[in-house]
């Protein structure tokens, strides 16, 4: 979904905001940046109008929490209720820019993903052993591991509705 | 990088032409807008492995940013790994060196200055100054280089005739010792002559794959893509993996293999032993074309000679002992194989029985055609010729060998492995196609080509690649050339052995490269390189396959080829100042000339002039070499390597014509009537092989090849109470050896920053590790810290670690044993015992 940000911008929305943030996140963050320090992976830091928000490309997620615990002394802009829920609800997409139907068997994002909802296989594809790439969203917890390693920078996760 | 809206768009533009004609464009950012965008596409070999994949490399305004798999070329057909695709990348890291660097105080060299750029001229001279020195005062031995698979061609004879004939020194060895010397050695050993028998086209036609170790998955991705195809289309085909610990290659395999270190010897064994007792050996083939041999045994383990596993060593002390022989019945033989039944067999090697029998079963039946991979498994193993050996027999013994679809092939691991450090011998005891420094015939051959007097090459072989590392730690080689390589990293044992060697203050240390390598930080004086397509080169891949390219761009800065470093050098030595008075008398008309003269210069190197070097599409290519000196450098050069493989005394050498090469997609050797050999010794293939003869192992005077008989030996380290572990050092997909190419390609980086300990997790829990913890690995050696793995692409069982070498950063080589094969020399990087705790 399209932060009022980021409509207001006429941006599209692909920030990536700390995980288990509720929908009003933006309206409620005060943008005190301990999120930002807890991280112990060091994925989540200062976005656009100083908002935290999460780079796959430094790493993935490990769902330690420890963002949503320091939010609680804060404005709660990270749910303790919604922890039920998945820490995201987005989805893996793999653009154009994979190399994959060049003939290059990579799969360094297969490799990444630790739920196996990466799934690499060869084919026979016009007198060529090809790889292909198949994506199991409903396995995939959003982690994001598998940004970062990606050579041609092809995957993308893109917002869905709660 | 910021675009503009216009010039977004003309990329665009580019890059849609692209795809549509099936090109890849990953250095598309850097074709400048405004200008017209015709790319300049030619023909190169692939600067990475021994596959040699032919690419097609595109330039604009001097600068390589494309490159593309060449359809055109039946080696890899179009297709690209990884590295490949980023190849275009691989010269324009930021940190390229493009002038000379001495290390200097207050304006002098200083062994302990810092480094100052300085001129060729001051590099040269300050360089040949310690040569002569050391020459003078301690005379051939004292001097030495330590070159390169990577090297062109061309290269690699200039190196070796500048130091067998110039300096009259044999301490030249290349990083392809420490890569196939062992498959050199069991080559010769069982064939009498170098090099596999078949070639790629085997990959069509096998029945079955039989992998003793390789993971060709990641190492040699794009014959993997071929073998993958004949799994997938050929019905009944079967693919066999060997290893120590789960790898990607397992992904495609009818039968996991994996065996505990070194037990590869017991698994060979047992299959040559079922064979005979179960019908499967070729018994004609055996009769006609074999004899067979006992091998001595308790051969050491090319330590130094002080450790006590050599004092201890039966075998080690003399050449002849160590790779001595002598003849047995089969009657012996069949004996001697007994001890390897299938429950000892399974035993010792820690393989089930069923996928012991189900291999051993496969190589019994006589209508399978098996093709044998391996590298740098059975290369760098303390037995490394034996095993190579013991897996001939098998192929010998079976007459699985020869023909389409049937034979051992060892791939291999560099370019020109294969086309420079072997064919050219760039070896410490060998000379051109085959030929070598201890048999006088061969010498006063050599000597005869290159129009020297007798007696100037020295008959002992020099030191090789370990061997020089303890000579320079021990102050008895003083000036020392490193080309194209970067052995600091690579070399067996850093800490204890190469570090101090470097850095002795008795020597004095070059290192052409580049790139500011591990090696060239520890040099004294670094020379900067032209590399891959800045220079005209000439590569050989595994399977006997010369290719060569054109230069496409000019090298930055003052970087200079090898090729010009060695010829230019030797232009500052007069012949009296290298040989001695009795030899110049021989050849009294070399009195006062200069070494540039007597090698290069000698009516023979130089008898092509300067001309247009031009594609058939008219497009016309600098050629820096021949601008400097004058004359048609490369041609001359190749032209007198020529003479060895047309004349020489081993047959089956011979190589097309020079500018043959430049119009095809390269072609296998032996070159006869314009026609490559796809298959060696077998009549109707290879056109040496006598008519009526069938097959014909012309190698050795009689014809024939040799079995071995050799046992299982234990490694020269193995776990013990203290340290517990297996380390196995190896490589990853995306990285190239020592990565100091790949680590600068951004892409390539990115997919895998680090080398990583892969571990069992069991093995981690124990230590009170987890995945992506930090690490302390330690060997006797010393130690490093590397991050925890335990899942990802290599699955080790407990008590055995893998970790990638790739890694300036992690040097894994500061834990390894310094242990060669006696025979080959070459180092066992697969085999030390380590220990793991939590850094």
């Amino acid at each position: 979904m399209l932060s009022r940000r980021d409509f207001l911008r006429g941006k599209k929305g692909n920030s990536i905001y700390p995980p288990w943030a509720i929908s009003t996140f933006i309206d409620v963050c005060n943008r005190c940046g301990d999120c930002v320090n807890v991280c112990p992976l060091k994925i989540i830091k200062i976005g656009g109008g100083g908002y935290p928000v999460v780079d796959f490309n430094i790493g993935g997620c490990d769902f330690c929490q420890k963002c949503v615990e320091v939010c609680q002394g804060q404005t709660q802009a990270l749910s303790l209720k919604s922890l039920d829920n998945p820490a995201w609800s987005m989805q893996l997409v793999i653009t154009d820019k994979c190399i994959l139907d060049k003939g290059i068997h990579c799969r360094s994002c297969e490799e990444s993903c630790d739920v196996g909802a990466i799934i690499y296989k060869m084919k026979k594809q016009d007198m060529k052993v090809m790889g292909d790439i198949i994506i199991d969203n409903e396995k995939c917890t959003n982690c994001g591991y598998c940004v970062s390693v990606c050579p041609t920078n092809a995957i993308e996760f893109k917002t869905t509705e709660r | 990088m910021k675009l503009s809206r216009r010039d977004f768009i003309k990329n665009n533009a580019i890059a849609s032409t692209a795809a549509v004609a099936g090109i890849t464009i990953p250095g598309i950012s850097v074709v400048e807008a405004g200008s017209k965008t015709e790319l300049r596409w030619d023909k190169a070999a692939c600067r990475f492995c021994g596959t040699g994949c032919s690419v097609l490399v595109g330039t604009h305004k001097g600068r390589v940013v494309a490159s593309q798999g060449d359809p055109d070329s039946p080696v890899n057909r179009g297709l690209n790994c990884i590295k490949g695709y980023f190849l275009s990348k691989i010269m324009y890291g930021k940190d390229r060196l493009t002038k000379p660097l001495l290390r200097k105080t207050d304006g002098k060299y200083d062994k302990n200055g810092k480094f100052e750029e300085v001129s060729w001229d001051e590099a040269f001279t300050v360089m040949a100054d310690k040569f002569k020195t050391t020459l003078k005062e301690k005379g051939p031995t004292a001097v030495g280089m330590f070159g390169s698979g990577q090297w062109t061609v061309w290269e690699g004879y200039a190196a070796a005739k500048l130091y067998k004939a110039g300096f009259r020194s044999n301490n030249i060895d290349p990083n392809a010792r420490h890569c196939m010397a062992s498959a050199v050695a069991g080559f010769m050993r069982t064939f009498g002559a170098d090099e596999p028998m078949g070639c790629y086209d085997d990959l069509e036609n096998a029945d079955a794959f039989v992998l003793w170790g390789p993971n060709m998955a990641e190492m040699h991705p794009i014959l993997w893509s071929r073998l993958t195809d004949r799994r997938l289309t050929h019905k009944g085909c079967e693919v066999h993996v060997m290893s120590t610990y789960k790898h990607r290659s397992f992904e495609l395999s009818d039968n996991d293999l994996i065996f505990k270190p070194q037990t590869d010897l017991i698994i060979a064994n047992y299959i040559a032993n079922y064979v005979v007792q179960n019908g499967g050996v070729n018994k004609e083939f055996v009769e006609k074309h074999v004899n067979l041999r006992l091998g001595n045994t308790d051969i050491g383990y090319g330590l130094r000679p002080e450790h006590p596993l050599e004092k201890k060593a039966k075998n080690n002390k003399k050449r002849k002992d160590t790779v001595g022989s002598k003849p047995m019945t089969f009657e012996e033989y069949t004996k001697f194989l007994s001890d390897y039944d299938l429950d000892s067999t399974s035993e010792k090697t820690g393989v089930p029985k069923e996928n012991l029998l189900k291999l051993a079963k496969l190589f019994n039946d006589p209508k399978k055609k098996i093709t044998s991979y391996w590298t740098m498994g059975m290369n760098q193993h303390t037995r490394g010729t034996w095993i190579n050996n013991l897996v001939y027999n098998i192929h010998l013994l079976t007459g699985k060998i020869s023909e389409p679809g049937s034979g051992p092939f060892s791939l291999t691991g560099q370019p020109s492995a294969c086309g420079t450090a072997r064919e050219v011998g760039t070896f410490a005891h060998r000379l051109p196609a085959d030929l070598v420094v201890m048999k006088k015939p061969h010498r006063d051959f050599s000597e005869k080509v290159w129009k020297l007097p007798e007696g100037t090459i020295p008959k002992k072989p020099g030191f090789h690649a370990v061997l020089q590392n303890r000579k320079l730690k021990d102050g008895k080689l003083n000036a020392y050339w490193v080309q194209c390589t970067n052995n600091m990293q690579a070399a067996p044992n850093m800490n204890e052995e190469s570090y101090p060697g470097y850095r002795n203050p008795k020597n004095f240390i070059v290192v052409s490269d580049p790139y500011p390598t591990v090696t060239a930080m520890a040099a004294d004086l670094i020379l900067p390189t032209a590399m891959w397509t800045e220079k005209e080169g000439a590569y050989g891949n595994a399977e006997r396959r010369t290719q060569f390219w054109r230069e496409q761009v000019q090298a930055p800065g003052e970087s200079k080829s090898d090729l010009w470093q060695v010829m230019e050098f030797s232009k500052r030595f007069k012949v009296e100042e290298v040989w001695p008075a009795d030899l110049i008398a021989k050849k009294p008309e070399y009195a006062g000339k200069t070494l540039y003269e007597v090698l290069y210069k000698n009516g023979q190197v130089d008898k092509y002039p300067t001309q247009e070097v031009k594609d058939s599409r008219g497009n016309v290519y600098q050629n820096h070499e021949m601008a400097d000196f004058g004359f048609y450098v490369q041609k001359g050069l190749y032209e007198e390597y020529r003479i060895f493989g047309l004349k020489g005394p081993k047959k089956g050498h011979d190589l097309a014509e020079f500018d043959a090469y430049h119009k095809s997609r390269g072609l296998r050797w032996p070159v006869v009537d314009g026609k490559e050999t796809l298959w060696r010794y077998r009549e109707g293939y290879d056109p040496f092989v006598k008519k009526g003869a069938g097959v014909e192992f012309y190698g050795y005077k009689d014809g024939k090849a040799k079995i071995f008989a050799l046992p299982y030996e234990p490694p020269a380290e193995s776990p013990d109470k203290e340290f517990d572990l297996w380390l196995c050092t190896g490589r990853v997909l995306e990285h190239w050896h020592s990565g100091s190419m790949t680590q600068r390609v951004p892409e390539l980086y990115r997919a895998v920053p680090d080398a990583k300990v892969f571990m069992h997790p069991d093995d981690a829990k124990a230590r009170k590790l987890r995945r992506g913890m930090k690490a302390k690995i330690e060997s006797r050696r010393g130690f490093i810290t590397v991050n925890v793995e335990t899942r990802g692409r290599n699955k080790p069982p407990k008590g055995l670690v893998f970790i990638p070498w790739f890694d300036a950063r992690h040097l894994v080589n500061k834990l390894t044993l310094d242990a060669t094969c006696p025979i080959s020399k070459e180092t066992d990087f697969k085999k030390c015992a380590i220990k793991i705790s939590k850094a």
